[in-house]
């Protein structure tokens, strides 16, 4: 398995950022937090990681996103992919060569992350038979059910969570597929702009 | 999990899969309501290697006694794999793949139970993979829905639940442990077939738009199937001879 480099991508929930947010290991929701978020920048191929591979089944590059939430209003499962996403398109990745058996730091180097394409999730909350985009935190305690699902660059549709105590029809599903696509695209331009900061 | 490189045949050239199944065709299943003499309700399941146990206790007290709700009673689920259930010994305490699921099959189930009738109250349901083989997810939530039926809590409907996925760029119903590996996506579904409504829903893998809604066609399909065999596993014990 040494042809690949390693991805991680986590969050977490700060004690300040909400007055019901207790200190100690993250309960089930900061967990299906940061697993959505990584599955969806990871099942998209976001970056190629194959090209994290300094030799071939001695040594690999990681990268970590790692969120952290100072301040809550609802939708983290956005916010976070977002900030995530952003972050590696503007990311500069220190630059190693194999040198005499060993990983070694080329002194002023950098290479930006290997990337293929910009994930976009968009969440959508069930309140009633409304179906409302980007709940915010108002709209996030209240509705029935939601369901993020994330997007490539190609409009394909590569991860998707369902999560709440509510259903969905199929006509519904289908209807935020198409949703989560068309919104995807005008958030995908933006995330763009992040990657100029980068270069 | 695993690495997308295809050096297995999945799908050859007649349509016949790894496992020598057609592309619309489930694992064999075998559900088996009943079982355990402590649990106010259980269920055994098997689907396809897959082995998963499912006791339900309750409606009871709620401990710790602040989580009850004085409303409602409230469903409490935990998704656990024993240590021998996979070739690598798994160890016994709950990963955070282990909690994620517990909190998608308790949310799958909680559309169907009604629970407003016994405030005060939690009803538990423990479910144990004794073997894994792809697709626990939703051989789980099957089972546990027979267990809850078999309980006797009342319920709108019961939750079947099969995957689809994409393997060798065809959509194929519940995909297997080697298609999840090495297939190109995998999306376990959970329905609802008389309400239909879709309260289990995940996938990953890369999907055009029109592979995911034959997809969830496929998926809902599948469930039907498991329905049919859910509703056969409680004719068979309450009347049937098959009960114990």
């Amino acid at each position: 398995m040494g042809d690949k480099g390693i991805f991680i991508c986590t969050a977490e929930l700060l004690p300040l950022s909400h007055p019901t947010v207790e200190t100690g290991p993250p309960g089930p929701d900061v967990i299906e937090l940061a697993r959505v978020v990584d599955r969806g920048i990871r099942e998209s191929h976001m970056i190629d990681v194959s090209q994290l591979v300094i030799e071939k089944n001695k040594s690999v590059v990681g990268v970590f996103a790692d969120n952290v939430v100072v301040d809550y209003d609802g939708n983290l499962f956005d916010a976070c992919s977002y900030a995530a996403t952003a972050a590696l398109l503007s990311s500069k990745t220190p630059k190693w060569n194999w040198v005499d058996d060993a990983p070694t730091l080329a002194e002023d180097e950098e290479t930006p992350v290997p990337i293929a394409t910009i994930p976009v999730s968009v969440t959508m909350g069930k309140i009633g038979n409304h179906i409302v985009v980007d709940p915010n935190g108002d709209e996030w305690a209240s509705m029935d059910s939601r369901i993020t699902i994330t997007s490539d660059s190609d409009g394909n549709i590569c991860a998707l969570q369902k999560g709440g105590s509510d259903g969905f029809s199929q006509d519904e599903i289908n209807q935020c597929g198409e949703i989560s696509i068309r919104v995807g695209a005008k958030i995908r331009e933006k995330l763009k702009q992040a990657q100029t900061v980068g270069q | 999990m695993g690495g997308r490189d295809a050096t297995m045949v999945l799908l050859d050239e007649n349509g016949i899969r790894c496992d020598g199944r057609k592309v619309d065709e489930p694992r064999r299943i075998m559900i088996k309501a009943g079982g355990l003499k402590n649990a106010d309700g259980s269920a055994y399941i098997e689907f396809g290697d897959n082995k998963i146990l499912v006791g339900v206790f309750g409606p009871r007290d709620v401990h710790p006694k602040h989580m009850s709700n004085t409303d409602t009673g409230i469903l409490r689920v935990r998704y656990h794999m024993v240590p021998f259930s996979v070739g690598e010994r798994k160890n016994p305490a709950p990963s955070r793949r282990e909690i994620e699921i517990s909190k998608v099959i308790k949310e799958a189930l909680e559309p169907a139970v009604m629970l407003d009738k016994f405030p005060r109250t939690a009803v538990d349901v423990f479910i144990e993979v004794l073997q894994a083989d792809g697709g626990t997810r939703c051989a789980a939530l099957s089972a546990a829905s027979v267990a809850l039926a078999d309980a006797g809590i009342p319920m709108r409907d019961m939750v079947a639940a099969c995957a689809a996925g994409k393997v060798a760029d065809t959509v194929v119903l519940d995909v297997n442990n080697e298609e999840d590996q090495a297939g190109q996506a995998d999306m376990p579904i959970g329905y609802m077939p008389n309400l239909e409504k879709i309260t289990l829903l995940q996938l990953d893998g890369v999907l055009t738009s029109e592979e995911y809604k034959k997809c969830v066609q496929v998926g809902v399909d599948g469930c039907k199937i498991v329905y049919d065999i859910q509703k056969k596993a409680l004719q068979d014990k309450y009347f049937g001879n098959g009960g114990d």
